[in-house]
């Protein structure tokens, strides 16, 4: 019985152990003080940039979390280091949610830009390549 | 390779150069404020086809996306478009001041129907979906236009 005793002593501690080391691997906070943070107006130019459309900008764990839609139009969330503005953590929205939005264009044809024929993105290049257009404010 | 064939080369790349320049157009547009009296207004100037179909963006100006539904035409037309944003926003335009955007468009574009259309929407005061509805000619070039509710004048220079 004794023996027993101390199998399952040890394997108590093996198990807190484990568990105590599971938060500090799977961690991805951010531990920056506040003076060295860089403002939202940074990282909102941050994400033009990158040609980010930022739908949401929130704290959350101690860094910047954007949810928005990248260059290519795709729905995503990234933890952002809140003193170098680096992407720490980038997550695509979840193929579930996009077969929900497929199912519901298939009910409503109208719903699709490209059934409605009045959005439809340029075939020919409107610039000449390689350059943007510029905008100044006087 | 004899000297013939080289001086065909020669002329020959040096034509296809020229048409490339000759296949863009610089085109200048200025865009006057009126005094409203309202918070900075958020422009999008965008190019229509001669179908009305949207062509592209050349400039939206308003930082916050969750405000550009206010500019409605530009934001419905322009929604099959991934890359409508891309290095083309900037700042609102406050009360009187004056937007000035600057694009190489293609050749093609000019006298064939195209639009220059702007959406204008201000905080707390009407929206201004296609304030302004310009053809794109080389006679309407340096000519001014006014905008419905927002925008003083609006004129284009093709160089």
């Amino acid at each position: 019985m004794k023996h027993h005793h101390k199998i399952l002593g040890s394997s108590l501690l093996a198990l807190s152990a484990a568990l105590a080391a599971a938060p500090a691997l799977a961690s991805d906070d951010c531990e920056v003080p506040v003076a060295r943070w860089q403002s939202r107006e940074a990282v909102r130019q941050m994400a033009v940039q990158k040609g980010w459309e930022v739908q949401r900008l929130k704290i959350d764990d101690g860094c910047y979390e954007i949810r928005g839609t990248d260059a290519e139009g795709r729905g995503f969330k990234a933890k952002i280091d809140p003193e170098t503005l680096e992407v720490i953590k980038l997550k695509q929205r979840d193929r579930k949610a996009d077969r929900r939005g497929d199912r519901k264009r298939e009910r409503d044809p109208m719903h699709d830009p490209r059934v409605r024929g009045d959005t439809a993105s340029p075939d020919k290049p409107l610039f000449t390549p390689g350059t943007t257009p510029r905008g100044q404010i006087e | 390779m004899n000297q013939k064939s080289v001086l065909t080369a020669l002329i020959t790349a040096a034509v296809l150069a020229s048409q490339a320049l000759a296949q863009s157009r610089e085109v200048n547009i200025t865009t006057q404020l009126k005094n409203y009296g309202g918070d900075g207004a958020y422009l999008a100037v965008y190019l229509t086809d001669a179908q009305g179909a949207y062509a592209g963006t050349l400039w939206v100006a308003g930082g916050k996306a969750k405000y550009y539904k206010h500019l409605a035409d530009w934001n419905r037309l322009s929604a099959g478009d991934a890359k409508r944003l891309a290095g083309v926003t900037g700042a609102s335009v406050g009360a009187g001041r004056k937007l000035t955007v600057t694009a190489d468009l293609a050749d093609a574009l000019i006298d064939a129907g195209y639009e220059i259309r702007v959406d204008a929407a201000v905080e707390d005061m009407r929206d201004s979906p296609s304030e302004l509805r310009v053809p794109l000619t080389t006679d309407n070039a340096g000519k001014s236009q006014a905008g419905k509710a927002y925008i003083q004048s609006l004129t284009y220079q093709l160089k």
